[in-house]
């Protein structure tokens, strides 16, 4: 009961950071709110007990991306009256439905369902009830650089290709 | 895990999925928009977790891994864009930014 009172708990706190980060007119606050949302993300990371990957997002995610974006907003020195305020009527009220909608039919299916999905049958009932290390490093680190060793090179190409774009992007012409 | 705890955090998924959806289709700033790609991106990956942690399979927390990785490289690749974008119209509205050249 405890692990649903703090998924929901935190799971409201994700919720309201990427709403006030949907609907603020500030731009400073928009962001500021999204690393709330991200670290209430990481928390639920937590509490699925990936501590490996929450504590990524908590250092990539809230304190390098965002941080970026927040040097961003101040480089362009964005300001609340440069952003429209949201459209009223149907498009945010509908949407703010779908989105609650979407929520409660995940969460009736999950309390009226009783069976196993048929995907997961083959599992045996202790692999299903004992993590053993899961959200440790070593499982992690074993399955990435065996299963996945080509994806984890292509991904460091990728992230020179990003690096050496950005920086080429900047760039004023006459310095190239 | 049981399966209410998955589809507790599933439901959190969808919910930020479509308030991102949300914020990408009402936002009329290029920055700001961007700024729901994230929320996109996060719910995605907050689904591959809650899925992997429920058949104890670190296969999906390795996608985290790269969801991440790929979306810091996305940041910063549309970041560099939106630079440039300020740098040559001084606005980032989406009512101006209606040329795809200058």
């Amino acid at each position: 009961m405890l692990v649903y009172a703090a998924i929901g708990l935190f799971g409201c706190l994700a919720l309201i950071g990427g709403a006030i980060a949907v609907m603020l007119r500030n731009p400073v606050y928009a962001v500021l709110s999204l690393v709330k949302s991200m670290i209430g993300i990481a928390i639920i990371y937590f509490l699925l007990s990936a501590e490996y990957i929450g504590a990524i997002q908590i250092i990539v995610y809230a304190g390098a991306i965002l941080v970026a974006f927040l040097f961003v907003v101040m480089l362009v020195n964005l300001s609340s009256e440069d952003i429209p305020p949201l459209p009223r009527g149907l498009p945010l009220y509908g949407g703010i439905g779908l989105a609650l909608g979407w929520m409660l039919l995940f969460l009736w299916a999950g309390f009226s369902i009783r069976e196993v999905p048929s995907s997961t049958q083959f599992y045996s009932e202790e692999t299903l009830s004992l993590p053993y290390l899961y959200g440790s490093v070593a499982p992690l680190g074993k399955t990435l650089f065996t299963a996945y060793a080509f994806p984890f090179e292509l991904l460091s190409l990728t992230l020179i290709v990003g690096m050496i774009s950005a920086s080429l992007l900047v760039k004023r012409k006459k310095e190239i | 895990m049981s399966i209410e705890i998955l589809y507790s955090v599933l439901a959190l998924a969808g919910a930020l999925f479509s308030m991102g959806i949300l914020g990408l289709l009402l936002r009329r700033n290029l920055l700001l928009a961007f700024l729901s790609i994230e929320l996109l991106i996060n719910a995605a990956n907050l689904n591959f977790l809650s899925f992997s942690r429920y058949h104890n399979e670190p296969t999906g927390a390795v996608f985290v891994l790269f969801g991440i990785c790929l979306a810091a490289v996305e940041a910063v690749v549309g970041l560099g864009l939106i630079v440039r974008v300020f740098r040559v119209q001084q606005d980032l509205g989406f009512a101006k930014l209606s040329s795809l050249r200058w």
